[in-house]
């Protein structure tokens, strides 16, 4: 049995992607609504984020 | 009617109200707790709305505030997934008080039921892969030639666009024999958004327990035959089954 509890390179994208954006949705009359916090896709944003954390460390000091 | 200031942040839930969550904080360092419904719970925990004020509008950072509650979910849900199968709530959901968790569980239990079923004993892990897609190479003239005629030329960039084309369906085969071969392993699989950057694949296997040593193995042996196309695969896992709790509650069962 390997160790399955090691979560190997797990990245705010992959986290956040599941936590956020998806997981069942739930609404109706029991919800309070929090104005902007649910139903909310990140996709954008995600993708923004994505793109931070993939780029490579020697590019940062890069020109623009 | 005024607007409440604290409630019940929902994390997950769960086919059974006996999970042990002593000592299990969530948002907040809110103590987590299981409210009961005709033998189905819900995970909760006291919340303060203005926690999650503007919390979407704000830069996603690293230690951002958006990233810090998604980990204080993300280990609320766990907690409970490590005891029972798990149906993971989208982060946000809050319910007023006691009263409503109740009947949230009493209006969707047949649903939530259904999916729990589906995903209990099973473990869902990430799989992506990355690569850097290559440019055709350009048709350079050979040193010898002073100047290649048009039809030699033409004939030239046909070659090298051909192998270029030979070798990027080579490399979509191995993908699409690898997600099938990773497949074999699992019971259910969604292909995940693009998270930008060059990933060519990312999909979410839904691995039944006495699959994992297989799927593992399976993952190292197409890590393998991905390197010698330029191309990584990285594995995250086990996640609680966030990417197939894929039950919209809008419409109730019971309707």
């Amino acid at each position: 049995m390997p160790d399955v509890h090691a979560v190997a390179g797990t990245s705010l994208v992959d986290l956040l992607d599941r936590v956020v954006d998806r997981g069942a949705v739930v609404n109706g009359d029991v919800i309070i609504s929090l104005a902007g916090v649910e139903l909310i896709r990140l996709d954008l944003r995600l993708l923004l984020i994505a793109i931070d954390t993939t780029a490579p460390p020697h590019s940062a000091g890069g020109a623009r | 009617m005024s607007r409440p200031t604290t409630g019940l942040y929902a994390y997950a839930i769960t086919p059974t109200a006996t999970v042990d969550l002593t000592g299990v904080v969530g948002l907040a360092g809110a103590a987590a707790d299981v409210i009961a419904h005709d033998r189905v719970g819900l995970v909760v925990s006291d919340i303060e709305l203005s926690l999650l004020d503007e919390v979407m509008t704000e830069e996603p950072t690293e230690d951002g505030r958006l990233a810090v509650l998604a980990r204080e979910h993300d280990a609320v849900v766990r907690a409970a997934f490590e005891q029972v199968a798990v149906l993971p709530l989208r982060f946000g959901t809050v319910v007023p008080d006691h009263t409503a968790a109740r009947r949230l569980l009493a209006d969707r239990r047949d649903k939530a039921l259904a999916v729990l079923n589906r995903v209990a004993g099973h473990q869902e892990w990430g799989v992506k892969v990355c690569g850097v897609a290559r440019q055709p190479e350009r048709v350079t003239p050979r040193v010898n030639d002073a100047k290649p005629s048009g039809t030699e030329y033409l004939a030239r960039r046909r070659t090298v666009l051909a192998e270029a084309e030979r070798r990027e369906d080579h490399r979509r085969q191995v993908l699409d024999d690898v997600t099938a071969e990773l497949a074999e392993h699992a019971a259910d699989r969604v292909s995940r958004r693009m998270s930008g950057g060059d990933v060519v694949l990312d999909v979410a296997y839904l691995v039944p327990e006495s699959e994992i040593a297989g799927f593992l193995v399976a993952t190292e042996g197409s890590a393998d035959r991905l390197s010698e196309h330029d191309l990584r695969l990285e594995i995250t896992g086990p996640w609680p089954p966030y990417s197939f709790a894929r039950t919209d509650f809008t419409e109730l069962s019971d309707a």
